[in-house]
């Protein structure tokens, strides 16, 4: 081989290694671009979710309409059962914007274990907020979920679902408040396409806030209180 | 000299690669390690709270738990009944089998052999009967 045709041929497969690399960085950038942009995107509002989640049950175990008042004094912490029978959602005037709040309440000391999982005895309400997106009613989304979801979920008593239950203390984890196959349907067939549910799915929210439930006859029972927020943006 | 040209060229664009890869995933990863960690803090910080808060409340003999608490040194420190009542609330408010709770001098109640960390929750409480001061930390430590 001839010093010139080396030298073409040297030339030449730096030109390819060149281009290849052009396009390897072009792609690179519009992977990460794509991947990791969206990624943090959509983390960055389940944190706000999350977070929201936890401060809507600070606010509500300190409600006036849900907490037990004693000589004029809220009781932080100490909700009372005979408002929570005669509660309507509707009158608390507490939402985040475009979201849906589902609160779940469970009374720790009223449940029964039925083989590997514990139903407790509790209360269940909805809060929406107000609504800015055009075409989107939470209230549609909500009664899809509700229509959908089986009664033991959504009725006086709740699955509660427990790691150690039988014969020991209550330890293990409280059940997850979204039913995956249950949101799918409902995002379509209720939520305006191009609007994006953002749910809270973390396990460690979803063990809520330690508070004590107060009956008329004076008894304090060890409960939760689990919020479930999904904000469409 | 030209496969010198070619290794050269061949460096430097490993080299950059792995600078924008770097550049792009150590930030993403340190961002989403801030908001994880943030947010635990955030719901530790709130459930501690809120199960001493629970625990303090709850009716023990006619009275609040917090008299334990108050009169611990002096009259609850050998009582069984106590020790049992605030075992058994401490399992069901924390939702926990691995806790501690301890002030300054004492180990109240200790669960097993494991050493908790994960939550931990403070209450200040009123010691009417302690010579050295009339505000003793109670401290209750437990994992998930």
């Amino acid at each position: 081989m001839s010093s010139k045709q080396s030298k073409g041929l040297t030339l030449t497969a730096f030109s390819i290694l060149a281009s290849l690399f052009s396009i390897g960085i072009i792609a690179l950038l519009a992977y990460i671009f794509l991947s990791r942009y969206l990624e943090v995107h959509l983390f960055v509002n389940e944190v706000t979710v999350e977070r929201n989640s936890i401060n809507l049950a600070n606010v509500l175990i300190s409600h006036e309409d849900l907490a037990y008042v004693k000589d004029g004094v809220i009781q932080r912490g100490v909700l009372d059962a005979e408002k929570l029978e005669h509660l309507d959602p509707r009158m608390l005037n507490i939402g985040y914007p475009n979201s849906l709040m589902i609160v779940k309440i469970l009374d720790l000391e009223k449940c029964k274990a039925q083989e590997s999982e514990l139903n407790c005895d509790g209360w269940f309400f909805a809060l929406n907020g107000p609504v800015s997106i055009q075409g989107l009613s939470v209230v549609k989304f909500a009664d899809c979920l509700f229509n959908n979801i089986d009664d033991d979920f959504w009725g006086k008593s709740f699955r509660f679902y427990l790691g150690h239950i039988l014969g020991g203390p209550l330890i293990g984890t409280i059940a997850s408040l979204w039913q995956p196959h249950d949101l799918v349907k409902c995002v379509h067939n209720t939520i305006p396409s191009g609007v994006v549910g953002v749910f809270n799915t973390n396990p460690m929210i979803f063990r809520g806030l330690p508070i004590l439930i107060r009956y008329d006859n004076g008894d304090l029972h060890v409960g939760r209180i689990i919020v479930g927020v999904v904000e469409f943006i | 000299m030209k496969g010198f040209g070619i290794f050269s060229f061949l460096l430097i664009a490993i080299i950059a690669e792995a600078t924008i890869i770097l550049f792009f995933t150590i930030p993403v990863f340190l961002f989403k390690y801030h908001l994880t960690i943030n947010l635990k803090v955030q719901y530790d910080y709130n459930e501690g709270e809120t199960a001493v808060l629970s625990l303090l409340r709850l009716p023990y003999q006619d009275q609040e738990a917090y008299k334990i608490f108050s009169e611990w040194p002096i009259r609850y420190y050998n009582d069984e009944n106590a020790k049992k009542f605030l075992k058994e609330k401490i399992n069901i408010t924390s939702l926990s089998k691995c806790y501690k709770l301890f002030n300054s001098t004492d180990v109240i109640l200790k669960s097993g052999n494991c050493d908790p960390k994960e939550v931990l929750a403070e209450a200040y409480i009123f010691v009417p009967y302690n010579p050295k001061s009339l505000v003793e930390k109670y401290v209750l430590v437990y994992d998930r």
